[in-house]
């Protein structure tokens, strides 16, 4: 017979509803790069039906030209795809285990777009990026702490870093470093659009905590660093 | 009315099919992987209608569009509509606003193309009108 599993107590709720909101913070952030990323294969496909529907209309379309707008389409197709199944890693219904390399990468690429628009430089993270554990695994929701901490230093009051790192601390942790002040100008900050919501909250060491509560992970903040350190 | 177009953009397929599209309808289509690589034809030759990508590699797409503007102005060319292309905004044609306020609209992707179409007979419209006295 199964366990019956008890209803949870009123600080239980509280607190999930608590992790549920700091997620919902990092997304918030994450979403115009996902959109993004989904959109613009999409608008080449639609270019390219588009294109077809017209040549082919007008009939001045040779048949291997058509095909080769078709296989055009689908590798677009396919581009698609590899960004839905990336959404996963957003679904908390899914118990996906990556390595912290995979994790780390995905972050970097999630809040390089948005950080590169306010003036601060961030390399995306190599395939083969020495240092990291190759094999071991962790829950996906550790994405969402290291974006946290590159949210968090990039969104200090005051002038922009000049660049960001995301590198290994050890064999299973995440360093995420700032360092100089970017020479962008702050009106480069975008601006929220009009009547939409203000934009979020800064993510400060307390929510960087919460988040990593339920990784059982420990987080260490010292001025423009962030220490992830994962159980052995 | 033909358009002069400079399509600045590093998505060499959304190019290739966009510089298409237009031409089919009797525009006339330059195109531009980069910021450095727009810049040089927009002094070569002014253009009406920029449609930039705001992710360029070299330089961010609204940082780019005074530059054009200026380059524009140099030759003693008319008015000219920037025009951004974005993944970031949704929806169809947008007034610009904030950083993004360089540019006369903002298209988010994927790109609607009743809407783009209006748009174009819109500047050419304003093209074609007489200056004010």
């Amino acid at each position: 017979m199964p366990a019956k599993k008890s209803a949870p107590s009123p600080s239980d709720r509280t607190r999930e509803l608590t992790d549920a909101g700091l997620q919902h913070a990092v997304l918030m952030r994450a979403m115009p790069v996902l959109r993004h990323d989904v959109a613009s294969p999409l608008s080449v496909m639609r270019m390219g039906t588009m294109l077809l529907k017209r040549r082919l209309g007008q009939g001045d379309m040779a048949p291997e030209q058509a095909v080769e707008r078709v296989e055009q389409i689908e590798e677009q197709l396919a581009e698609i795809a590899r960004h839905i199944r990336r959404l996963r890693l957003w679904d908390l219904q899914i118990n996906d285990r990556h390595t912290v390399q995979e994790l780390a990468r995905e972050a970097v690429e999630l809040a390089r777009p948005m950080l590169m628009v306010r003036g601060t430089e961030m390399e995306p993270l190599a395939e083969d990026a020495p240092g990291w554990e190759g094999n071991a695994k962790v829950p996906h929701s550790l994405l969402y702490l290291v974006l946290a901490a590159i949210y968090h230093l990039a969104e200090q009051p005051g002038p922009a870093p000049a660049r960001i790192t995301v590198e290994p601390a050890g064999a299973l942790g995440v360093r995420v470093l700032a360092q100089g002040t970017s020479t962008a100008p702050q009106d480069m900050l975008p601006t929220p659009e009009a009547g939409g919501p203000a934009r979020p909250p800064a993510l400060d060491l307390a929510d960087l905590l919460q988040l990593a509560q339920p990784l059982g992970v420990q987080v260490q903040v010292a001025g423009p660093q962030v220490d992830i350190t994962l159980p052995p | 009315m033909p358009l002069e177009i400079l399509l600045i953009d590093d998505n060499q397929d959304a190019t290739e099919l966009l510089e298409e599209l237009l031409s089919m309808e009797g525009h006339a289509v330059r195109t531009a992987p980069t910021a450095a690589r727009a810049l040089a034809l927009a002094r070569e030759k002014p253009a009406q209608i920029f449609l930039v990508d705001q992710n360029l590699p070299d330089m961010s797409g609204s940082d780019l569009v005074p530059l054009l503007r200026e380059s524009v102005a140099a030759h003693g060319a008319g008015p000219c509509f920037a025009i951004a292309i974005t993944g970031m905004a949704s929806g169809g044609v947008q007034a610009a606003g904030g950083q993004m306020g360089v540019f006369d609209y903002i298209l988010g992707k994927p790109l609607d193309f009743d809407a783009f179409d209006a748009l174009l007979a819109r500047c050419a419209a304003a093209l074609q009108a007489p200056p004010a006295p």
